[in-house]
């Protein structure tokens, strides 16, 4: 148990600082380095997604760098796109959707680090908007930070397809909404990875109390996953605050290119 | 206390309580009653994001926002419906 919660301190971190729960870490590990089968993983995971979530979210609500009001907008699509994810995925080949997540992955990896950081510039901000925020980030040399979302209704019904991919794959749909946040609709990264940490753990909550229903939650296994998940989203949330936007871009591309190797290796049979 | 505040609180409570009685119910593993124990930190730390979502709702109905009461009521339906069609 003690190893388990190690990882699961280092899943928490990658998933608090790049807006990802922390899945796509936890479902291999219990599978192949804990014999545990798929369902028995997946409900752990998503008591550890929701460790990960709320421990980050209540620090990034606080601050105003989770957007409350974008997120459960977002998310309402992303449910729908799940419950219709869920009923495609009886029809496709697996192989085929992992495929079809790491082509999206190696595609926002790419974007990340190739596009510079997107500055706020004042014209791109619509005063008096009721899709324009402000948060507060210490980390940057002008700490009060104003955005516009652009091309929201765009973003909303891309969501749709963010939550359809990760129903069918079982991993969380962090890894799509962030660049689609970022890279579409302008949310400055910081925000757009916060904001994907709230989201997730609404999403999480869904099929976690699917799975303890059926009792498929292995108790111990799911508190020490949480447990870990939680310390894990504690520190990576201080880190965050020490990181400027840019740094954070340039290494989240590195964490999509991994998940898309991950991806990969899914749809081989190898993981 | 403001919108933000208000469900930060909640999701802060939620994951500390939560969190708090897993860590409890692990360290008495030996002991009979440490199932039950694990189980209820599962269900609080499980509810938690929804209850953020419930304490959003209730702040932007209270603020008069009407646009962003009916996001948040539409979300908390389609969630209740997606629990509804997945246990079917």
């Amino acid at each position: 148990m003690a190893a388990l919660m190690v990882i699961a301190v280092g899943a928490g971190i990658i998933g608090a600082l790049f807006g990802l729960g922390g899945g796509i870490i936890f479902v291999p590990v219990l599978t192949i380095l804990f014999g545990l089968d798929a369902t028995a993983a997946a409900a752990a995971s998503l008591v550890g997604v929701v460790a990960t979530s709320t421990g980050t979210a209540s620090s990034y609500v606080e601050k105003g760098l989770s957007n409350i009001r974008l997120g459960m907008l977002l998310e309402i699509t992303t449910s729908i796109g799940a419950i219709a994810g869920a009923v495609i995925a009886a029809y496709l080949d697996n192989w085929i959707l992992f495929c079809i997540f790491a082509a999206v992955m190696f595609y926002s990896g790419i974007k990340m680090a190739a596009k510079p950081e997107r500055k706020i510039s004042p014209e791109d901000i619509e005063n008096g908007s009721d899709m324009t925020f402000t948060f507060v980030d210490p980390a940057e040399t002008v700490p009060e930070q104003t955005y516009t979302v652009k091309h929201a209704k765009g973003g909303v019904a891309l969501c749709t397809f963010a939550g359809m991919i990760s129903s069918m794959t079982g991993v969380g749909g962090g890894a799509i909404k962030v660049p689609l946040m970022n890279l579409y609709m302008h949310i400055p990264i910081k925000a757009a990875s916060a904001t994907s940490n709230y989201m997730i753990g609404i999403t999480a909550f869904s099929g976690a109390i699917i799975y303890m229903i059926e009792g498929a939650v292995i108790l111990d296994v799911a508190c020490a996953v949480a447990v870990g998940a939680f310390v894990g989203a504690v520190i990576g949330t201080k880190i965050s605050a020490r990181t400027n936007a840019a740094s954070l871009k340039k290494y989240m591309s590195v964490v999509f290119f991994a998940v898309a190797i991950l991806m990969l290796l899914k749809a081989g049979g190898i993981l | 206390m403001s919108l933000d505040s208000k469900t930060a609180t909640v999701l802060k409570a939620g994951t500390l309580v939560g969190i708090a009685i897993m860590a409890a119910g692990i360290l008495l593993s030996s002991f009979d009653i440490s199932e039950d124990i694990m189980y209820a930190g599962v269900v609080i730390l499980v509810c938690t994001p929804m209850a953020g979502v419930f304490v959003s709702t209730a702040c932007l109905y209270k603020e008069g926002d009407k646009k962003w009461t009916g996001v948040a009521i539409v979300l908390i339906a389609v969630i209740l419906l997606g629990l509804l069609i997945t246990s079917l």
